[in-house]
């Protein structure tokens, strides 16, 4: 987060003192920052998600994998247990505060792996061109010729199910399209004074990608950062409903979902919560992707 | 314009058979793998040394493709069906022919015999979805071009932002437990078998709409966010990945489901089949809106 989120930080760290320059340019922008409502109900969500999954022990009113004997006769939501008893009878809000955990870590963590790979990729075929990118280019045609459940799929199941496994799918699902993106930008970036003055001063191709051309491309990364991030935490949602998520016990929201499903005539909330929780986790990150694009667009 | 369409088939072509390779290599990258799964879990170790001898599975992964390739492209006979194997793996189209995907462990019998009729039916659930979503999009597409920048703009972006954020297993659970189980106006299950309580036709409803939501919303954000052009490709890929999803959920016959199930079992003809059968797809709707947009634009067809 470079853009907006460092004129916050910049703002608050310099309070009213003597006017610094370049503050004068930053003021509206951070003005319409806090006026938009979009971004402002989205980041929202994800603080609460984020605060949710930091402070797990101190909300969740159980461990996520006790089972409550108590609960057996009646799973249904009561003063014990707010959201009901799962059909294993485990407290569904204590795994649900606890399934916030590994999403909010698997996702990010996994699409910054894949905008390194894709960032790597796309890069050099924009800056080379000539057969670097044309090889580059078929390499994403063809990866993004898969629809990208099917690919999930696949790659889980040969896999196996794990963490780790997870990352690597969305690194190999998510990286050809960030490629793809950054060539575009690359191709667009290089053509400008700035480039071409570092050519001038005989800068390493390396040095003109890193310094002068990715930071000038932060902006449609960023966004593209945040619509990925929904996407992400879907298709994880997904391959939990699939049972092809983290492996039990671990609270894993699709799973929640999973298990829920055969029991849905007689116990609808076992699936409803859950899914609750992913809906607005994944609404924050695409209400920011959209909040931040009418920033730059003006609107 | 000729050059156009023989550039854009030679590309198709490349990339299908890039594809393939990658499916290959994912699913019979471990030699002994491949003859443990064609036999099942209750094959002896020496069983499953024989196939492995028999099959030359010995022999390098690229030479294995080339195998591979061969047999489905009808050019060689399938080796499982050999009798000397004493596998039992009968065939009645023969040990040759075009779309020959070798067995289905799970199932005994030929891919070729359960995956065409699993394809049709998700064509038919995709289809209808498709003759749903089409004029939905262009209405709402219209709605907000006209308005742009005014409330029900605004209203309509809002509406596909909240509605891509529901993944498709969250809307059927959310739908199902509204229609099927509160209210009972629509079966829970489409497991499309006739004299069932529920008629056929209602078994497409809550599927179709699951599918219309995700996508319509979807694809909104995506043109809105101007990285693709408008066009039928985008609609197709995602409609695609829905398919699986709302497959499962609601137990639907279709291809979909057939992977998901094959790919938890193991089953590595079927899972190669149908991972094969959705990239040519994914393929050729790419083909089909390339060549049709050129046909549509002539700033593209002279340049």
């Amino acid at each position: 987060m470079t853009g907006p989120a460092t004129d916050t930080a910049s703002a608050a760290a310099r309070p009213s003192a003597q006017p610094q320059p370049g503050q004068a340019a930053r003021r509206p922008r951070f003005r319409k920052l806090r006026r938009s409502k979009v971004l402002g109900i989205g980041i929202a969500l994800i603080a609460f998600w984020v605060a949710v999954a930091i402070l797990a022990p101190l909300i969740a009113p159980y461990g996520p994998n006790i089972q409550h004997t108590t609960a057996l006769a009646n799973p249904f939501p009561s003063s014990d247990h707010w959201f009901g008893a799962d059909p294993l009878r485990r407290d569904i809000f204590s795994r649900i505060v606890w399934g916030a955990r590994p999403v909010l870590l698997v996702a990010p963590a996994a699409l910054f792996c894949a905008n390194v790979v894709g960032i790597a990729i796309g890069m050099s075929a924009g800056f080379y061109g000539g057969w670097v990118d044309e090889l580059c280019s078929r390499v994403i045609d063809v990866l993004l010729s898969f629809p990208k459940i099917v690919l999930y799929v696949v790659l889980i199941a040969s896999l196996g199910p794990s963490a780790l496994n997870i990352v690597v799918a969305v690194i190999l699902v998510s990286s050809p399209g960030i490629g793809r993106l950054v060539r575009g930008l690359t191709i667009e970036l290089k053509t400008r004074d700035f480039v071409t003055a570092a050519r001038m001063r005989a800068e390493s191709g390396f040095y003109i990608m890193l310094v002068e051309i990715l930071p000038n491309a932060r902006g449609p990364l960023i966004v593209d950062f945040c619509m990925r991030m929904g996407y992400t935490i879907i298709a994880i949602g997904v391959l939990g409903f699939l049972g092809l998520g983290l492996p039990p016990p671990n609270p894993d929201w699709g799973g929640m979902v999973r298990e829920a499903t055969p029991m849905l005539t007689v116990y609808p909330y076992m699936a409803i919560f859950p899914s609750l929780a992913i809906i607005t986790l994944v609404m924050g990150f695409n209400l920011v992707a959209d909040g931040l694009q009418d920033l730059d667009h003006g609107r | 314009m000729t050059r156009f369409i023989l550039r854009r088939l030679a590309s198709a072509l490349f990339t299908m058979v890039a594809a393939s390779l990658i499916v290959f290599v994912l699913v019979e990258a471990s030699p002994g793998n491949v003859a443990r799964k064609t036999l099942g879990p209750f094959a002896s170790d020496e069983q499953v040394q024989i196939l492995y001898e028999r099959l030359q599975l010995n022999d390098s992964l690229i030479v294995r493709y080339g195998r591979w390739l061969g047999i489905i492209t009808g050019l060689r006979a399938d080796p499982l069906q050999n009798p000397s194997l004493g596998l039992k793996f009968h065939d009645r189209r023969g040990d040759r022919y075009v779309g020959n995907f070798g067995f289905s462990t799970m199932m005994k019998i030929p891919v070729a015999d359960v995956i065409w009729q699993r394809l049709a039916n998700s064509a038919a659930l995709a289809g209808l979805a498709f003759l749903v979503i089409v004029p939905l999009a262009i209405a709402i597409g219209i709605l907000a071009g006209l308005n742009a920048g005014r409330p029900l703009d605004r209203a309509i972006t809002t509406l596909s932002t909240v509605f891509a954020s529901i993944p498709e297993f969250a809307s059927a659970v959310l739908l199902m437990s509204l229609f099927a189980v509160w209210l009972g106006w629509l079966p829970g299950t489409s497991p499309l078998q006739a004299g069932g309580f529920w008629p056929i036709y209602s078994q497409f409803v809550l599927p179709v709409t699951v599918l219309t939501l995700y996508v319509t919303a979807y694809v909104a954000r995506f043109v809105r966010a101007s990285m693709i052009e408008v066009m039928a490709t985008p609609y197709v890929r995602t409609l695609m990945s829905g398919v699986v999803v709302t497959e499962v959920v609601f137990a639907y016959p279709g291809l979909g489901r057939l992977l998901l199930e094959t790919a938890l079992f193991g089953d590595i003809a079927l899972i190669e089949a149908a991972t094969l059968i959705a990239v040519l797809i994914a393929v050729a709707t790419q083909l089909a809106g390339d060549i049709g947009y050129m046909l549509l634009n002539p700033r593209i067809r002279f340049a």
